[in-house]
């Protein structure tokens, strides 16, 4: 009989001595500034911002609450502080093809000086130039160009109306023209008089006539040449009148931005633009209303529109930058990364120019740091390509969706693209990394620095003494009341419990911080200065009860016997089992009774969850390697003729996990071996093909919750739970629990193998094999193998050919 | 002559139109006037007797002035021509004339333009006169005909160029004659009714003239709230006054018809180059 002892109450719980601190209360402690348990993760952010590589983007992968975001936040801060701000980025007109418009990179600051230059210059030029056409030397040269062409049209008329007045005939006016007409005293012929006058008169006035006309038509023929004439030297006039209002002002300016090749290729496309579009100048002294209809705007308001052309749309301006910067985009949609052009309603229409392109975040973090949430972009549609594209071609090209997917083909802009120069930092579970790295190839090519944030970190004295300093500097920043050395004791204590393990920390810092805000909740409503074990114990308390309606239904079932579960007595193929319920924020543990059945088959282990497709697949792994275990211990060279069925009584959802396999086993055993169980133990743990024991998930809970079951209907001491061996150093036990098992009200097995479980569990020794390779008789094992083997001659017999009529006949 | 500042009042403006299409904003501008001085509005149409007699001619031809082609000009097309132009005019009268409660009539009369025109004169307070636009404007009867009412009628005129009005600034060429002053005293008003003030040109000879001329444009304009400019003439001429006018750019301009500043060529270059409205007082 293998002797098992019951764990002492000291191994249920790795608690946390308040004497080893020094301090009274954290009020004592210095702020933490170095990153507690992510050592690799630390590293892997340094390496991943310092090198200046292309792909070397990072995805900080770690667990929700763990801090990644605040200590990314952290390191990035410092290292833009130290680096120099990015350039400003700004949009201007492209005179050519305006919906191409340009894109200049200005040092800092200077992107918002461009355009306040810019605005006086058009303030400038709307005063000069006027100015300079309404002035005494134009309008005397113009008006001189336009009596000149006058004169030349009335000289050339004047001649031909004395020509014909020579001839006693008048030029006149007709309502669509003009025409000639002989006269005599100021009046035109009558008709009569005309037909009085002799033949060869009437001839030569026709013949005059005729004359005449063909030199009017050739004047009229004249007219629009010599109007164009005209127009050209008005022309040429004003455009020396432009040149001389407009080329000091902007060569004021050239000087100024002299070192900027790209200003000064701009301010002299702008000053030809200027003097070839005079006009925009000359008329638009008062602003243009912004017309209404039914109080929609339909107009654009602010201006001549064709004076926004000379306006400057600085996209980005940094001249308040102190560093590079580190941008987090909160909402990372489509157009929230790559930027966006706008429109506005203008006459029912909806247009765009280059001073209605708006950045994103992708233009604001240029230069520096963007941080992402992974999990917001892939959720945006088609923020992820956006942002992979941006990434691969190295620069931002601005376009919409529309124009990306080909779905419209209205004309729009075509921004020259900004040359990109950052390092994207995607924050996610580790889920969503190890998925894009499997599923996106480009993933791997984009983000190539992965920064791993753990869960956990070692306990230990000194990692004690920082994880105070944790506390306090937590508390301190939330402006939490000071905690005594008590209550950082027990919140370490939390901590270890969070992580399931009692040589471990967690580093999920929300669930702390909530834990320390909590606690301060109730130590104030206390009237208390200072947060103590007891406040920090009843957050605890108050959290577990705002949770656990669900837990108190099913004891409160236990109880009423609405679910079967035994805490007492001995049943042949039956066991109590152990499982785990998540609701997420919330985990406890309850009893579920097990039972197994064997008789005569064809060897197969039947899980009845498993047939009614309630069984997850690490279930079904479990429950196959019973089989497994069976055959190769009870019956290596036999077929093994069982049919086992197993069932998790009374549940009604799918059942998943392997950590109640030992348990299903201990059931089919006892089955087997016609060996009765106690009822007043629960056990949980997987157990492979060699009949070891392995740890799983959620032990505390599953003690707690089966200690609870134990509890309502009184601990009778004969209750205990069994757990594998390798889950004692997870231990963080209830206080309660921990008290019953030193009062000696309850106990919990370690156990290394099945052997040493059936043993407990039966009170019958397991037996080992002697040297002639059998088990003692009234072993387990023997009367298992002695069982099996005689299902197996059962079925070799009913397997072996019946005898026939004829042969019996004989 | 009366020697009076003050201008007989006007109760009856002659309107008188020529065969050349008229410009809806001169009807406007004269029926506005018309209102304002609380007048009968009379146009005459003048179906131009010259018109109607080339056209009855054999060889008559009319040479177009968009295409320089010609085409036979045959008597029934300009009777045609020349009735419906007039019912237009009377139309459009009609209609502007409704708008501003003004009292009208409208008379369709034939023979030469500009005895018609001098006959009806002699029986009205103001003769407007419309005349279009398009090469050349000494062409036309009625420019002719201004030209011999400048010389001869007593009454007023007022000029209308393609899209002039009666509207601010009001700019009045005083030179100290009767006739200027009653421009001031005319311009006066409307300035007012625009809440506008009005430019003084001075044709002043000398500073002392200035001066003088100065004190009495003050003085016409005692009484009113109308405030007066007096922009520095360089030269009193006729081609400095011209300037000064486009300048200011002018709305309407208000002066005698028979300043002695302006010989007949200038005063005549003035109004023929003008593009806006022009009262011409006696």
């Amino acid at each position: 009989m293998i002797s098992i002892q019951p764990l002492i109450p000291e191994a249920l719980c790795t608690q946390c001595d308040p004497e080893q601190f020094s301090f009274a209360t954290t009020a004592e402690l210095e702020d933490l500034t170095q990153v507690l348990g992510q050592t690799r993760a630390v590293e892997a952010l340094k390496f991943g911002i310092g090198i200046r590589r292309d792909g070397y983007n990072l995805f900080v992968l770690g667990e929700p609450g763990t801090g990644k975001r605040t200590v990314v936040r952290q390191f990035l801060d410092d290292k833009a502080a130290h680096e120099a701000p990015p350039p400003d980025w700004c949009y201007v007109n492209n005179f050519q093809e305006a919906h191409k418009p340009r894109v200049m990179q200005l040092p800092a600051g200077t992107g918002m000086k461009l355009k306040n230059d810019m605005e006086q210059l058009m303030a400038d030029l709307r005063a000069a130039i006027p100015a300079v056409f309404e002035s005494e030397e134009y309008r005397t040269r113009r008006q001189e160009m336009e009596e000149k062409l006058k004169e030349q049209h009335e000289q050339a008329f004047e001649e031909l109306r004395k020509e014909a007045e020579s001839h006693s005939i008048a030029l006149v006016r007709t309502p669509s023209g003009m025409a000639f007409a002989p006269m005599h005293k100021n009046e035109v012929v009558s008709p009569e008089d005309y037909e009085k006058l002799p033949e060869d008169e009437r001839q030569r006035i026709e013949a005059v006539i005729a004359t005449l006309e063909e030199q009017l038509a050739k004047i009229i023929h004249q007219i629009p040449q010599w109007r164009r004439e005209g127009q050209r030297r008005i022309r040429e006039l004003d455009r020396e009148v432009t040149i001389s209002a407009v080329g000091h002002l902007i060569d004021d300016l050239k000087k100024e931005y002299a070192a900027l090749p790209a200003v000064i290729e701009y301010l002299a496309t702008t000053q030809q633009t200027v003097i070839d579009n005079v006009d925009d100048f000359r008329h638009t002294t008062e602003e243009t209303p912004e017309i209404t209809f039914l109080g929609i705007p339909i107009s654009r308001p602010g201006g001549a529109p064709s004076l926004r052309r000379y306006q400057v749309n600085v996209l980005i301006d940094n001249s308040a930058s102190k560093g590079a910067p580190v941008v987090y985009e909160d909402s990372p949609t489509y157009a929230g990364l790559i930027g966006r052009i706008e429109h506005i309603a203008q006459m029912g229409a909806l247009v765009t120019d280059f001073m209605l392109i708006k950045p994103g975040a992708l233009h604001r973090a240029n230069g520096g740091y963007l941080m992402l949430d992974a999990r917001k972009v892939l959720m945006q549609p088609f923020a992820w390509e956006g942002l992979k594209r941006v990434l691969s071609a190295r620069e931002i090209r601005i376009e919409s969706l529309g124009q990306a997917l080909s779905l419209v083909s209205t004309v729009s802009l075509e921004p020259e693209p900004i040359p990109l120069n950052l390092k994207v930092v995607l924050l996610g579970e580790p889920l969503l990394y190890y998925l894009l790295s499997e599923y996106d190839p480009e993933f791997s090519e984009l983000f190539k620095a992965a920064v791993d944030f753990g869960m956990d970190m070692q306990r230990n004295g000194d990692s004690n003494q920082l994880y105070a300093r944790l506390i306090a500097t937590l508390a301190r920043r939330d402006q939490l009341l000071d905690l005594d050395r008590g209550a950082v004791a027990r919140v370490i204590e939390y901590g270890a419990r969070l992580v399931e393990d009692a040589e471990k920390l967690s580093v999920r810092l929300r669930e702390i911080t909530d834990l320390l805000r909590e606690a301060d909740h109730w130590a104030r409503e206390a009237g208390q200065q200072v947060i103590g074990a007891a406040d920090v114990q009843r957050a605890i308390d108050a959290k577990i009860f705002r949770s656990d309606r669900i837990r108190e239904r099913l004891q409160e079932a236990i109880q009423r016997g609405t679910l079967l579960i035994d805490t007492s007595g001995e049943r042949v193929g039956q066991v109590n089992g152990l499982s785990v319920v998540d609701l997420g924020n919330f985990m406890f543990g309850h009893p579920s009774r097990i039972t197994a059945s064997v008789r005569l088959g064809r060897g197969e282990v039947l899980d009845i969850q498993r047939e009614v497709e309630l069984s997850g697949p690490i279930h079904s792994k479990g429950v196959l390697i019973l089989s497994g275990f069976l055959g190769a211990r009870y019956a290596p060279e036999r077929p093994l003729a069982l049919s086992a069925s197993l069932v998790f009584e009374q549940t009604y959802g799918e059942v998943e996990g392997d950590s109640a396999s030992s348990a299903e086993l201990y059931a089919l055993l006892s089955a087997l071996a016609d060996a009765p169980i106690r009822q007043s133990f629960a056990v949980t743990g997987s157990v492979n093909q060699h009949g070891e024991i392995q740890a799983i998930g959620g032990v505390n809970e599953k003690i707690e919750g089966f200690f609870d079951v134990c509890r309502m209907r009184g601990l009778s001491g004969e209750q205990g739970v069994l757990i594998p061996a390798a889950n004692v150093k997870h231990l963080m036990l209830r206080r309660d629990v921990i008290e019953a098992v030193r009062n000696g009200q309850f106990r919990i097995y370690p156990v290394n193998t099945i052997d040493e479980g059936i043993e407990i569990l039966t009170g019958i020794p397991a037996g080992v094999r002697n040297a002639d390779g059998v088990f003692p008789d009234g072993s387990i094992n023997a009367r298992v193998e002695v069982r099996l083997l005689t299902m197996s001659e059962l079925a070799r017999l009913y397997g072996a050919p019946m005898p026939g009529p004829a042969e019996s006949e004989e | 002559m009366s020697t009076t500042n003050h201008h007989p009042p006007i109760r009856r403006i002659l309107l008188a139109l020529d065969t050349a299409t008229h410009d809806l904003a001169a009807f406007e501008a004269a029926t506005a006037l018309a209102a304002h001085l609380d007048a009968e509005l009379h146009a005459l149409f003048v179906e131009d007797i010259n018109l109607l007699r080339l056209a009855a001619l054999p060889f008559a031809r009319e040479t177009r002035l968009i295409s320089a082609t010609t085409r036979r000009l045959q008597n029934p097309d300009m009777e045609h021509a020349l009735r419906a132009e007039a019912t237009r005019a009377q139309a459009t009268l009609a209609t502007v004339a409704t708008r501003l409660h003004v009292r009208w009539s409208f008379q369709v009369t034939r023979g030469q333009v500009a005895a018609q025109v001098r006959a009806a004169a002699l029986e009205t307070d103001l003769v407007a006169f419309i005349f279009s636009g398009g090469a050349p404007a000494g062409l036309t009867h009625i420019a002719a005909t201004i030209e011999t009412l400048m010389r001869g009628a007593a009454c007023p005129l007022l000029m209308l160029p393609p899209g002039a009005g009666i509207r601010p600034p009001f700019v009045v060429v005083y030179d100290g004659s009767t006739a200027s002053a009653r421009a001031l005293r005319l311009a006066a008003p409307l300035a007012q009714a625009e809440g506008q003030g009005v430019t003084v040109l001075l044709v002043a000879v000398d500073p002392s003239m200035a001066r003088r001329l100065r004190s009495e444009a003050d003085a016409l304009l005692a009484g009113t709230k109308v405030t007066a400019q007096y922009p520095a003439l360089p030269r009193p001429e006729a081609t400095a006054i011209a300037r000064a006018v486009r300048a200011a750019s002018a709305g309407t301009l208000l002066m005698a018809a028979d300043s002695p500043v302006f010989d007949g060529t200038a005063r005549r270059r003035l109004l023929e180059d003008l593009e806006c409205a022009a009262i011409l007082t006696r």
